[in-house]
């Protein structure tokens, strides 16, 4: 009786910690008002939509307030609107639709005006330099050995039971590594041996993509959070050293692709802007508004000089890379583009109604088009060469020449063949069951191993 | 003791059902649902213990009860839900005071634990958290599209699993799906939270995530039918709490709780708003409808709310037929009591405009008045049968329902003409209406020698056709259904397109006459579900799927809607009698059958409907009976305990004369035997067959236009009405060519003599004493006399007395 009593007890103890129910000491921006931000207000307040003006997806956009001036008064939470609006003591009530914040945000908040608004903790200072130099453009074959990964760490960083649709799927242009995106993490593999090299962590979530640099040296994963934070993020495979992290997004990046330069990273993702990032500074270099409706593709031509992006809806639009500025919009797909890839003049993108078009890139025209995968397809891809590799919801990958005549169809995977890339000689695809298989080209289409993707597998 | 028990449960069972006004004043114990039965693991049953006290009132009391288990090997109890333990079956007993029931309990499997299924546990989720209602919207939500209330799991699982591959769902680490963290509040939803996270519902959806998000077996099994108990309830407001339950039964017999899933709602949250749980809480006095929603059926429970401690006695009133028994059942329960009965010229004008649609003449007001014998009302209603009026009034009905009018090019004066004539010889030689409906569906041939068959060149769409079909004879609206599952009523798309399918063979071909159209079976031509793109087969709304195997579709479907059996036929028309006769339908408006809008008394429609089908579907048979009951008697004067009645019939309803009716009446009532505007020279305007002759009294007044099928017997008074009668030519149109107060003066009628009768022409009945008091004050200036009566005259036809029926 008295031990339950006393169990009892500390449980009571125990439970205004276990829910959060407290208002921390020292209230900061980044801390604490940050998350509450981004889970009931950065829908529409963010960089992107910027309803009524206003951006509360980072301090000094907080500070700077809305159309209507600033909605935080350092120091007087009365009078600052964004606790009336959160309090719904004024027009108009925050959030609009859904449910609204509990009363420990709002005292949170509140707080943290009180406080004279703080930024963070101790004043962290500015995050770590992005450190990428500018890399010359060749559209031909590096001289040297071809780079290879490293001695990389091999531990995996998260082993789940199950595995997930395989979205995010790269192969080196010049040596034999194939880039798989899991979960917080992207996994080498030896293209011929499929024996595991490495393991980069993305914490930021799930990676969407990975591409590799031009010259092989660099491997890019672009993803996140969905409906949360989006960023993409460059290593050099040599080291496995993370040399820059760009984007400030609200929700996952679909589609990005790195200059062959290296200089600018090109995003797109729910929000349905191109926006363009320094990969040196990690800045907002220019955000372009065009696409209807989500931006899945996007490829940098190999000499730097365009980039391509393509959307739900069938656009696809061809920029000038040093100016931003719209080139060339290219009508045909009548539903989602899924997949861009790009040779010098020439782009090839995949489409949900099931074809591969080639483009004319300097007349923009339809230079090409053929029926790849009956009820979609889901991505293509160029090798260095110009060989065409292709898969989709029909569940096999295919390896095409320029004029459309097949050269390889893989045997079926288990369920919708979402990626698929040429590796030298070696197909690498994978499925939305999760499983990647390996065949070689020569082979007919039987496959000769699969992936241990299953992270489980490759933590130690 | 059990058995004891037992002898005493089954004596008071058999007390109850034999004689219960016996016991009229014992409270009452009952268990809903009445049985349970446990199939898997997962299997749980939740129980509602409700007391029927002595005063009416209905009590949830499931919390005090005490349930217990005969045998507690075979399952476990846990507050008042049961969850299986062993193979066997048993009883759960309940008791409270000193009232007991018992609930038969069967447990099968209890070791199964069934894998999660999509159609069965997730999609239910996607109703209860109402995702697939923004999501449902035609173009999606936030590029996210779900079925509009799960009409097509098929494309939801293929939208949730793979159209946006890596985005929805994360079965690696199944917690980070998009399609739960924008659920449970965790990542930015313009919709908001729907659930919490670890609450039931998220665990059915993650726990469909953790098993590899599985597409269900092609023999998954169907879900057959839900039923909400208890079925009705009389309750206390405000701020008495009930519980519902609901079960879903499936095709193999095996039923389930789906209380917790099932989405609810409220027709009147005034009255009894219902939460997530399925707990409703009363509010203000009046009637509720309390919907659940699960799969694609909608189950309702009427529900009426009293005020507490309400002082009420029924008084003895007289109750002539089965009619008055149903109305004052109802009343009972709402604690209402009926009006006192109605004079009788009150009653002579209600009779001659709700049968004839005319005013009773003069000499027949007079005579009536007069009339000493005890009879005179049924006399009456039997000779108001037989006139013309009858016939007239009843094929301007149809022809609403027909939607009898010319459109240019399509539909012509001379067919439309014949349309209406052959109409009208119908209702003249009293042609049961289910024959009537019969000869329509399967009218063939020319529509100049079968004018029937202008059925079919009217609206030559057969979604057109379908859907008035089914809004015309069954009084159902299916129209949603077409691109989405009904979502306040039973109709599916399938369902829709299984009608549908009955009218897609009907072929049209130009006579030699260019006005002609001739109607055949084609013998090809299916309905095609816009869903997976398959012809449907014809099958009957709520009914079988008939063989029509070389026959003329149209046939079957008229065989199946003149069967006696018919489930909606005889209802409805059951229902545009009574509407006719009382003002306003059972089920209002009359064409709008839907389970979420109920029958204001259910068993006296089932009644009615039954009496038509007895009567073999004569209009007239059924008229009288609604006419002689006690009910169609009552006067429009409220009493304290009625006054806010206005669909149970405990008073006459107030209500405007039609516009066709109203517009004879005035001309009527002012002696006028001239055209009316507009139309052609004698013609009243009840008789005029093209719903494109009007003029503007009629079509200000609400002539139906019949563009639709929508019956349109209530129209909201307008100003334009108003300021038309009162300035309009047509009720001074009307006396001048009447020029009744002249004729009078000059037959030699004294001014007051003259007032009198225009009392009785234009409202009815004789000017009260003080009314004429006033009015014979005016008649000392001789010289204006006739001025002063013609002021009369037109003040009465502009009387609310006058325009109303009451």
């Amino acid at each position: 009786m008295v031990l339950r009593r006393l169990l009892l007890g500390s449980l009571v103890a125990a439970a205004p910690g276990l829910t959060h129910a407290a208002v921390p000491e020292k209230v900061t921006f980044e801390d604490h008002v940050l998350p509450i931000l981004q889970n009931a207000c950065n829908n529409c307040h963010n960089p992107d939509k910027k309803k009524a003006g206003l951006d509360l997806t980072n301090y000094s956009a907080t500070l700077q307030g809305s159309d209507g001036g600033k909605v935080v008064k350092p120091g007087d939470a009365a009078s600052s609107m964004l606790l009336k609006c959160v309090k719904g003591t004024e027009e108009p009530v925050m959030p609009p639709k859904g449910d609204r914040l509990s009363a420990n945000d709002i005292a949170v908040i509140e707080k943290w005006i009180a406080t004279r608004a703080l930024e963070s903790m101790n004043s962290k200072g500015a995050p770590v330099a992005n450190n990428v130099a500018a890399a010359a453009v060749s559209l031909t074959r590096p001289s040297g050995p071809p780079p290879m990964p490293g001695n990389l760490s091999k531990d995996g960083i998260l082993a789940t039971p199950n595995s997930n649709a395989v979205i995010a799927l790269a192969a080196s242009p010049w040596a034999p590594v194939t880039a798989v995106g899991g979960q917080k993490q992207v996994l080498l593999y030896h293209s011929d041996t499929l024996e595991l090299l490495g393991v980069l962590p993305f914490p930021e979530g799930l990676p969407t993509i990975v591409r590799f640099s031009r010259n092989g040296e660099l491997v890019m994963a672009g993803g996140g959070v969905g409906a949360k934070s989006g960023k993409v993020a460059l290593w050099r495979i040599s080291t496995g050293e993370r040399i820059a992290t760009v984007g400030n997004e609200v929700d996952q990046v679909l589609a990005a692709d790195l200059s062959p330069d290296q200089t600018t990273i090109a995003l797109g993702g729910p929000n349905r802007l191109v926006k363009f990032y320094s990969t040196k500074d990690g800045s907002l270099i220019r955000s372009n508004k065009k696409h209807t409706d989500w931006v899945t593709a996007m490829a940098y031509s190999p000499d730097g000089a365009y980039v391509a992006s393509a959307d739900r809806a069938g656009g696809i639009t061809i920029w000038e890379a040093a100016t931003g500025a719209e080139s060339i919009s290219l009508p045909g797909h009548k539903t989602a583009v899924n997949a861009l890839a790009f040779l010098p003049g020439l782009l090839a993108s995949a489409g949900q109604d099931g074809t591969v078009v080639l483009w004319d890139v300097a007349e923009g025209k339809e230079q090409k088009k053929w029926t790849a995968h009956a009820g979609g397809c889901e991505f293509v891809d160029f090798t260095p060469e110009g060989k065409i590799v292709s898969c989709g919801r029909d569940k096999v990958a295919k390896v095409w020449d320029q004029t459309g005549k097949a050269l390889l169809t893989t045997q079926p995977l288990t369920d919708i063949a979402l990626r698929a890339v040429l590796s030298g000689d070696t197909v690498v695809a994978g499925d939305w069951s999760g499983k990647v298989q390996a065949f070689l080209l020569a082979d007919g289409g039987k496959p000769f191993g699969d992936v241990a993707l299953k992270p489980a597998t490759a933590a130690k | 003791m059990t058995r004891s028990n037992l002898f005493y449960s089954s004596l008071s069972v058999g007390l109850l059902s034999l004689a219960p006004s016996l016991l009229q004043g014992a409270p009452v114990l009952e268990v809903f649902p009445a049985d349970a039965h446990l199939r898997s693991k997962l299997d749980r049953q939740a129980f509602v213990v409700r007391v029927i006290q002595d005063n009416g009132i209905h009590l949830d009391v499931t919390s005090d009860a005490k349930l217990t288990l005969e045998d507690p090997s075979k399952a476990v109890l846990t507050k008042n839900e049961v969850a299986p333990k062993a193979e066997g079956s048993t009883k759960i007993k309940v008791q409270w005071k000193n009232l007991s029931a018992s609930v038969p309990l069967t447990v099968e499997k209890p070791d199964f634990e069934p894998t999660v299924s999509f159609r069965k546990d997730v999609m239910p989720v996607f109703m209860k958290a109402e995702c697939n209602r923004c999501h449902g919207a035609a173009r999606g939500q936030d590029g996210f599209k779900l079925s509009l209330w799960g009409f097509d799991p098929d494309a939801d699982y293929f939208r949730i699993t793979r159209e946006q591959p890596g985005r929805r769902v994360n079965l690696a680490v199944p917690e980070e799906s998009l399609l739960l963290t924008k659920s449970d509040g965790e990542a930015a939803h313009t919709g908001g939270k729907r659930f919490e996270k670890g609450s039931p519902l998220y665990h059915t959806m993650l726990r469909w995530l953790k098993a590899g998000a599985p597409d269900d077996p092609k023999d998954l099994v169907q879900l057959k039918s839900v039923e909400i108990t208890p079925g009705s309830l009389v309750l206390e407001g405000p701020e008495q709490k009930f519980r519902m339950n609901v079960r879903a039964n499936y095709a193999d017999g095996s039923t389930r709780d789906v209380t917790s899933t099932a989405l609810f709602l409220s027709n009147n949250e005034g009255t009894a708003k219902v939460d997530a749980e399925g707990v409703l809480t009363t509010g203000l006095r009046g009637e509720a409808f309390v919907m659940a929603r699960y799969g694609s059926f909608t189950v309702g429970v009427p529900v009426i709310v009293l005020p507490k401690n309400l002082k009420f006695e029924w008084p003895k009133v007289e109750e002539r037929n089965e009619i008055d028994k149903l109305v004052n059942a109802k009343l009972r329960n709402m604690r209402m009591s009926p009006s006192e009965f109605c004079d009788d010229l009150t009653f002579l004008r209600r009779a001659y405009i709700d049968i004839t649609g005319t005013l009773p003449p003069l000499e027949r007001v007079i005579a009536f008045r007069d009339d000493k014998d005890a009879a005179k009302r049924e006399k009456l209603v039997d000779e108001l049968l037989k006139q013309p009026g009858f016939i007239d009034l009843w094929t301007l009905k149809w022809a609403d329902l027909l939607q009898i009018r010319t459109i240019n090019n399509q539909s012509y004066n001379k067919t439309v003409q014949l349309y209406h004539n052959w109409l009208r010889d119908q209702m003249l030689s009293g042609v049961p209406l289910n024959q009537l409906a019969a000869k329509l569906l399967t009218a063939t041939g020319s529509n100049i020698e079968n004018p029937a068959a202008t059925f079919y060149s009217l609206e030559l769409d057969p979604i057109r056709v379908t859907e008035d079909a089914a809004q015309a004879m069954l009084g159902i609206r299916i129209q949603c259904a077409q691109c989405h599952n009904h979502p306040f009523d039973r109709w599916s798309m399938s369902d829709y397109r299984g009608f549908m399918a009955f009218f897609m063979q009907v072929g049209r071909k130009a006579g030699e006459d260019p006005r002609e159209k001739i109607i055949y079976n084609a013998g090809g031509g299916e309905a095609v579900h816009p869903v997976g793109g398959k012809a449907v087969p014809p099958k009957f709304p709520g009914g079988e799927e008939p063989d029509v195997k070389g026959k003329d579709r149209r046939e079957v479907l008229a065989q199946w809607l003149a069967d006696p059996s018919n489930p909606w036929f005889a209802k409805h028309m059951a229902n545009l009698v009574w509407a006719q006769l009382m003002g306003v339908g059972i089920v209002s408006p009359v064409d709008d059958i839907r389970i979420s809008n109920p029958a204001s008394n259910q068993p006296l429609l089932d009644y009615l409907a039954k009496r038509l089908v007895e009567y073999n579907f004569d209009i007239r048979k059924l008229a009288k009976e609604i006419t002689l009951s006690a009910t169609y008697h009552r006067s429009t004067r409220s009493n304290e305990t009625n006054e806010l009645d206005t669909r149970n019939y405990a008073k006459a309803t107030i209500r405007r004369m039609r516009a066709e009716v109203l517009l004879d009446a005035i001309a009527d009532a002012s002696g006028n035997s001239a055209k009316h505007t507009g139309l052609s020279q004698g013609m009243r305007a009840v008789e005029v067959a093209d719903a494109k002759k009007t003029n503007y009294f009629m079509t200000t007044f609400g002539r139906a236009t019949r563009d639709n099928v929508c019956a349109r017997d209530e129209v909201s008074p307008t100003l334009s009405q108003a300021l038309h009668l009162l300035t309009g030519d047509t009720v001074e149109g009307n006396m001048k060519a009447g020029n009744l107060v002249a004729k009078l003066l000059t037959s030699g009628k004294k001014p007051t003599e003259v007032m009198q009768e225009l009392y009785l022409r234009v409202i009815g009945r004789p000017p009260t004493t003080e009314e004429a008091s006033a009015l014979e004050a005016l008649f000392s200036d001789e010289a204006q006399t006739k001025a002063t009566l013609e002021d009369i005259q037109w003040a009465l036809l502009n009387s609310k007395e006058f325009i109303f029926n009451h």
